[in-house]
């Protein structure tokens, strides 16, 4: 099975930190990319040179670029249309859900206080998008 | 109304003058007949004179015969000559005078004969004595032929005297008869005159009473508009269209800063005080209604005689004069206090829109930021405890967990404060909402929950009221999960939803029979983040009933609570109902 990446990006150090440990922790061998703002997930994701990841992990608070600016852009671009985004983040007011599921996402979670629950969270998310889920063509071919 | 009263009083007049001629001609009718009756009595009278003058000649011929016959004295022969001509000639009055009396015609019919053998006899006597007979002529009266003839005559008389007397008392009758019918006449014909005369009178002022009356009114009516319009600070005018010259009430040149009226106002005047930036528009506006026939109204601002600027309506309408000309009359009132006091909550709404603004801003943020810490907290306190949990101790791996829990708790914190502020701030979209149906979801949501839980629900149908479905949706909610949590230690969980009469007023109960609380603190019951239980006998942090007083607060309702410590708990709450709540002017 090829290894498929999983491009995490999250500003927050803390965040950052807990939430590879919760991928890891999972056994779902996955590589994992991190950057730190919406800037730098349009250059990772639009190079050209680079594989797309098979996931997603989006913070919605980004500075530079937001969250929200970063979703649109990919959606904007024929090459990360149907990439697989799966929406993190603390807000859970009505006007961000909409937003990020008007603008493409794919699933949006709410990153709960209780770590406990957040790693399971965690392993469920990584086991649908990167196991159970079929991926768009798109990916494939881009690999 | 005048019209009516002119109709009447010629009305009147007419009646009582038609009854007056009437009455004059009826009395003028009734002497005419009054003539006639005496001229009959009169005529009586004459037919009287005349029979009896018949009589006496007749008499007077008798005694001159037997005079004559006794005594041969030639002084006897006059009245004898004399009474013979007198009776044919008294005789002959009488038959002319009882020409239409046939009754007496007949009795004059053997009268006549009988007058003539009456005077034959007396002839006789007299030709008896002349020729030198005194005894012949002496025994000739002795005979008593001619006294028999005078008896006969005398009775026939008698009886002709007898009927005319009864003439004359018909016809005096009549004529007395007639002559009160006249007075009569007179007397009621008059007096129903005076009496009609008198009617129209009444009517008439009935009339003028009712015609003063509607002046008094108009009097009032005029003195409350002026009253009025002084208390409403609102100045009135007439605008004459031709000469541009304006009557106004003292308070339009008050408006204006005049202390007292002004000798002469006109339209241009008036333009002169409008605010020049405003002149266009307000002139354009006047002229082209007046063109067009039309009302006109403006707001624009005005420079009084001191120089302050004021606020200023002004509205005026045209119509027909009595002249053929048009018209213009109008109002102007003072609003600069009400239009300070509209910018002001202009002013206070746009800061209050701000103040929402920032709020939300402020829970937006605050759900982000204030919650990135606590997963940190909590987060590595974990992996403090997964990583090195085996170099600590059981109290080291405790205070681990209570770090954690305590961010946890906080993380609920923060989440109950932010629903709390967003009932505050959501939009209410009333909305008839039934209660019973959004009970029953509750219920069974919660019996799917906890399956296990027996839990017998009463809840009452038909219960709705007028509200925003959502806010009463969270209110329930709050109200039914603390019943089902309080109730979770006993096994015949009873938990009821009804509505009762309080006080005339429609109010809801939320009711169960668990652990209820003890009224000394219920005071404490809505406040935010209080308790009555601790978290280990119920779990919760205490934002629940402060939710649904905020809702509750917001429908314009009350909520309250009974209880006993072990005795279960009522929750009563109330809201406006089929009404709209106040709520709907905010939107």
């Amino acid at each position: 099975m090829k290894d498929k990446t999983i491009l995490l990006v999250e500003d927050n150090p803390d965040d950052e930190a807990l939430a590879v440990r919760a991928l890891q922790r999972n056994n779902i061998l996955n590589e994992i990319a991190v950057v730190r703002d919406g800037r730098q997930a349009l250059d990772y994701l639009l190079d050209e040179s680079q594989p797309l990841p098979a996931l997603v992990l989006l913070d919605w608070k980004l500075p530079k670029v937001s969250g929200i600016e970063v979703l649109q852009r990919l959606r904007a671009t024929a090459r990360t249309a149907l990439l697989p985004v799966v929406i993190l983040t603390t807000s859970q007011e009505e006007q961000d859900l909409l937003d990020g599921y008007r603008s493409g996402c794919n699933s949006f979670i709410r990153k709960p206080v209780d770590f406990a629950q957040f790693t399971e969270a965690m392993r469920q998310l990584q086991l649908y998008w990167l196991v159970i889920n079929e991926p768009p063509p798109q990916n494939r071919k881009s690999q | 109304m005048n019209i009516l009263i002119q109709q009447k009083i010629q009305a009147g007049f007419a009646v009582a003058l038609a009854f007056l001629l009437l009455t004059g001609a009826s009395a003028w009718w009734s002497a005419q007949r009054n003539a006639e009756t005496f001229r009959a009595v009169d005529h009586t009278y004459q037919v009287l004179d005349a029979l009896e003058d018949t009589l006496v000649e007749m008499l007077n011929t008798e005694t001159g015969s037997r005079g004559f016959a006794i005594s041969g004295d030639e002084a006897f022969s006059q009245p004898y000559q004399t009474g013979i001509a007198a009776v044919q000639k008294e005789f002959e009055s009488a038959k002319r005078l009882t020409q239409d009396n046939p009754e007496q015609q007949r009795r004059l019919a053997v009268l006549d004969p009988l007058i003539q053998t009456k005077i034959g006899f007396a002839n006789e006597a007299v030709r008896l004595r002349r020729s030198g007979d005194t005894a012949g002529a002496l025994q000739f009266i002795a005979a008593g032929q001619g006294r028999q003839a005078m008896d006969e005559i005398r009775k026939l008389i008698s009886e002709m005297e007898k009927e005319e007397q009864q003439l004359l008392r018909q016809r005096t009758d009549k004529a007395l008869t007639a002559t009160r019918t006249m007075i009569a006449i007179v007397v009621f014909g008059s007096l129903l005159s005076l009496g009609l005369v008198g009617f129209a009178r009444v009517l008439v002022r009935r009339d003028f009473e009712k015609l003063q009356q509607a002046e008094e009114a108009l009097r009032g009516s005029q003195r409350r508009l002026t009253l009025a319009l002084e208390a409403a600070n609102i100045g009135d005018w007439e605008l004459n269209l031709k000469t541009h010259a304006a009557r106004r009430s003292l308070k339009h040149d008050q408006i204006f800063g005049y202390p007292e009226l002004l000798p002469e106002w006109t339209y241009e005047i008036f333009l002169e005080h409008v605010h020049p930036e405003d002149r266009t528009r307000a002139d354009q506006t006047f002229q082209g209604s007046v063109a067009a026939g039309r009302d006109w109204y403006f707001e624009c601002r005005i420079r009084r005689q001191d120089g302050a600027e004021r606020h200023i309506w002004a509205r005026g309408a045209v119509f027909p004069d009595a002249a053929g000309g048009t018209q213009m009359v109008g109002m102007v009132g003072d609003i600069t206090e009400r239009k300070h006091a509209e910018d002001a909550v202009r002013k206070l709404n746009a800061e209050l829109a701000d103040a929402n603004q920032e709020l939300a801003a402020f829970s937006y943020s605050v759900s982000h930021d204030l919650r990135a810490p606590l997963r940190g907290i909590d987060g590595f306190t974990q992996v403090l405890e997964e990583d090195y949990g085996d170099k600590l101790d059981d109290a080291g791996r405790g205070h681990l967990a209570r770090v954690r829990a305590a961010a946890q708790r906080m993380g609920g914190l923060i989440d109950d404060l932010l629903k709390l502020s967003k009932i505050t701030r959501a939009e209410m979209q009333p909305r008839l909402v039934d209660l019973s149906a959004l009970a029953r979801e509750i219920a069974d949501a919660w019996q799917r929950r906890e399956p296990q839980r027996q839990v017998r629900w009463e809840i009452a149908g038909g219960l709705s009221a007028q509200g925003d479905p959502q806010l009463l949706r969270v209110a329930l909610e709050n109200l039914l999960g603390n019943a089902w949590k309080f109730t979770g230690k006993r096994a015949d969980a009873v938990i009821q939803f009804g509505r009762l009469e309080r006080d005339g007023r429609t109010v809801f109960c939320v009711r169960d029979n668990g652990a209820g609380f003890d009224m000394a603190y219920a005071k404490n019951l809505f406040g935010a983040f209080q308790r009555l239980h601790t978290t280990a006998e119920f779990e919760g942090t205490g934002i629940g009933l402060a939710t649904v007083q905020r809702v509750l607060h917001r429908h314009g309702g009350r909520v309250w609570a009974e209880a006993g410590v072990e005795k279960g708990a009522a929750f009563y709450f109330s809201l406006p109902s089929e009404t709209p709540a106040g709520e709907n002017h905010e939107r």
